[in-house]
């Protein structure tokens, strides 16, 4: 019994020690992590990917994906990446949040494409995802996807409006301001106490007239503030922080950037919007507009086929903005910087990242997931001649941004404490306390930059 | 003068018994020695986690800029101020349960179980359902409380109201484990006690004063100490409900340890205040066992 037991102990602790030890990047494979879910379409459509590229190429490595799922904020799958930069056990290739990309570069975790990837295929992604991929002047990141973000509007709500309101409302094909977009809430809101219309079905489900999904906010999901409002400074003249990713100093606090921030806190000031908001606020009629993504249309579509949802364009600040300036990017693959350029196995991994990011992928990726192809030859595949027009209108208005106005976020080493912050004590801030004076919205500002010129110093050593 | 035996063990069975302690010290080793001492190490260095190998020694700096650290020391006020309040309701709480379930009637098995079960459900499930049922416009506790011709709440989104939110949902989530503790307590007294004072006509609160709480004196101060260290590791509850705001508010200690040591990849400047974390623990734990052994 008592060897027995000896000999339980021993098995136990030599199965530990080789748990601890097992490598994950062996030589003859090329290893991917990425942070979709195994079993969320996009986790199935890179595995489906990868199946494709094994069974095409069974004369070379052979890829492995591996999948760890991201909490709100990239957590856990974040986590588990950096615990293997410090134990040096990053995979070949692997997923990163675009603005994430300058931090990892700077750093040298991550190498560049440049030289080893053709430039013709870098020519055929759009604009913005060749420039969240691009830090100091050097590629290093594939988008496998775009995004986007335009404004819906609950047409039964609309109806009710008076007609000169309405006409502040663009057809599909038409800019308009965040002005306008403030006006239209403003009459949406007499809606609810007008006599005449307040008991009206869509009129008195209303909980709040717009949605900028601020809720999701403290929830970890801190890019969606630099994801949907940074376009409000863009589109006045202003930036988050200056081309060196570090400068905020008469940038963010620029008066282009105060001005764009009063109107955001105008919205809530005067209860237009909710720092917390119903959950699916808009979808259930609870909110008559929303700051939408591009996931909403097939969540509407499939699981709200009762809302009569309409889309316009992003608003800009100032009208006779003519710049890019509207919400884009997304998640994209980089290299491990482990291997050498004139490693072979370097070409193969960037051939691997072609295969994953190229015009068939995307395609792919579009019909799985909904997802805005990231290449220009792509983004054909969105069909808006559908015989459903509120999808037709919602995929047109966001296939223009792509190809016409969509931006890339900062590059910044700063991220991600750049837009927590931005995100957490001027976003939030506003939403939460309904500021829309200007003093208080420049202090807010001026104690986010002096925080981040403390943390930033690190990277100015 | 007291005589001790001391017994003679074969070296085989010494052997055994080590071996039966070598997991557990492995892993106490490998989880709670080893990251110590390596907090010590990375505590003295300006380690930036995506530059492992590029840390350099830069001494008591670390140490210096806690001091200044205004978010730092508003952390650890929040965190010091969620122990004082969750500490005192939630064995409050725990011991009010205790005293009803100690009773005998019809029903009393359920109410032990539905009392316990918030002890077992994940912190997350609780946190988000808590969020969806204090939602300030639909949730179902302001929808209650308009249905009572009172102002609804915003709870969580209100700097004065979040933290005492975030304590109460933290003690009723929590006094379930210690309900259980005290019951067992409580059952460790001896009836003749209580039947002794009826005679001597003690009434309810008498018997409360003078018999329960010193009957339960030595596992109140388990429940307190374990209670406190336990409150002082906050962090579930305000990363899933608020994030930690609104305006830091909620944020505690370790929430901020989390977010600047792995988001923010700041590793040596954590690990120092983990080190300082680490003794402040110990510290109360040693005050509180003086404490407990002059009790």
């Amino acid at each position: 019994m008592k060897k027995l037991v000896i000999m339980f102990l021993a098995v136990v602790m030599v199965v530990s020690i080789a748990g601890c030890t097992k490598k994950t990047n062996a030589d003859d494979k090329i290893i991917i992590w990425t942070q979709a879910s195994p079993d969320h379409p996009e986790g199935r459509m890179f595995a489906d990917r990868v199946d494709a590229y094994n069974a095409a190429h069974p004369d070379k490595r052979q890829v492995e994906i591996q999948n760890f799922t991201r909490a709100g904020a990239g957590s856990g799958y974040i986590d588990k990446l950096n615990a293997a930069i410090t134990s040096n056990e990053v995979p070949d290739i692997f997923t990163l949040d675009g603005p994430d990309v300058a931090s990892y570069a700077d750093s040298g975790v991550i190498g560049t494409l440049d030289g080893i990837i053709d430039s013709n295929f870098v020519n055929g992604f759009t604009d913005a995802m060749i420039e969240q991929g691009t830090v100091d002047g050097k590629l290093y990141a594939l988008g496998y996807q775009d995004s986007g973000v335009a404004i819906m509007y609950n047409e039964d709500v609309i109806q009710e409006l008076p007609q000169e309101v309405k006409l502040l409302i663009p057809s599909m094909d038409e800019d308009w301001t965040w002005e306008d977009f403030y006006k239209v809430t403003e009459a949406i809101q007499q809606l609810r106490t007008n006599p005449e219309t307040k008991d009206k079905a869509s009129i008195k489900n209303l909980e709040l007239i717009v949605d900028f999904l601020t809720s999701d906010i403290p929830k970890g999901a801190y890019e969606i503030a630099m994801y949907y409002l940074t376009p409000l400074f863009w589109s006045n003249g202003g930036q988050v922080v200056a081309d060196d990713g570090l400068t905020l100093d008469e940038v963010l606090n620029s008066p282009q950037n105060i001005e764009a921030l009063v109107q955001f806190g105008k919205f809530f000031a005067n209860d237009y919007a909710q720092a917390i908001e119903p959950e699916k606020a808009f979808h259930t009629g609870k909110a008559a507009m929303a700051v939408a993504g591009f996931w909403y249309i097939s969540d509407l579509e499939k699981n709200y086929p009762s809302l009569k949802f309409r889309t316009v364009r992003y608003p800009k600040m100032d009208a006779s903005y003519t710049g890019n300036f509207t919400p884009s990017g997304s998640w994209a693959f980089v290299r491990s910087n482990r291997l050498a350029m004139d490693n072979p196995k370097t070409k193969e991994v960037v051939d691997v990242m072609e295969w994953m990011t190229n015009d068939e992928a995307s395609a792919e990726y579009y019909h799985a997931n909904g997802a805005i192809p990231g290449r220009k030859q792509s983004i054909s595949v969105i069909d808006t001649n559908t015989d459903n027009d509120y999808h037709n209108e919602a995929w047109s208005v966001l296939k223009y941004q792509v190809e016409n106005t969509n931006k890339a976020r900062p590059v910044s080493v700063g991220y991600p404490y750049l837009s927590e912050t931005f995100a957490r004590d001027i976003i939030l801030k506003i939403a939460q306390n309904k500021v829309e004076d200007e003093e208080t919205i420049k202090q807010y500002v001026k104690d986010t930059i002096d925080k981040l010129n403390l943390e930033f110093k690190k990277y100015k050593k | 003068m007291k005589k001790t035996s001391k017994v003679k063990y074969r070296t085989d069975e010494v052997m055994t018994a080590y071996l039966f302690l070598l997991p557990a010290l492995l892993l106490a080793l490998i989880f709670i020695v080893v990251p110590i001492i390596l907090a010590f190490i990375y505590g003295f260095t300006d380690y930036y986690l995506l530059k492992p190998d590029e840390r350099t020694f830069i001494g008591l700096d670390n140490f210096i800029r806690m001091l200044s650290d205004d978010l730092l020391i508003q952390t650890f006020k929040n965190t010091v101020y969620f122990v004082v309040l969750v500490v005192p309701i939630q064995l409050g709480m725990a011991l009010g349960l205790a005293l009803i379930i100690n009773k005998k009637f019809r029903g009393n098995t359920y109410y032990r179980v539905a009392y316990f079960a918030p002890a077992v459900l994940s912190l997350v499930v609780i946190s988000i359902l808590w969020s969806v049922l204090l939602n300030p416009s639909s949730g179902l506790i302001n929808q209650l409380l308009s249905s009572l011709g009172l102002p609804k709440q915003p709870f969580l989104t209100s700097t004065s109201q979040a933290m005492p939110t975030l304590v109460l949902i933290s003690a009723w989530s929590g006094c379930g484990y210690q309900m259980l503790i005290f019951l067992a307590g409580l059952k460790n007294i001896q009836p003749n006690l209580y039947e002794a004072a009826e005679i001597d006509g003690a009434n309810t609160w008498q018997k409360f004063k003078h018999i329960t709480i010193p009957g339960l004196r030595a596992v109140s101060m388990f429940l307190i100490i374990t209670t406190t260290i336990q409150a002082f590791k906050l962090i579930v509850q305000p990363m899933v409900m608020t994030g930690g705001g609104p305006d830091y508010k909620t944020m505690t200690l370790l929430q901020y340890i989390y977010e600047y040591g792995f988001r923010h990849r700041n590793t040596g400047y954590v690990s120092a205040i983990t080190l300082v974390f680490t003794i402040f623990l110990v510290v109360v734990s040693i005050v509180f066992k003086k404490v407990l052994k002059e009790e």
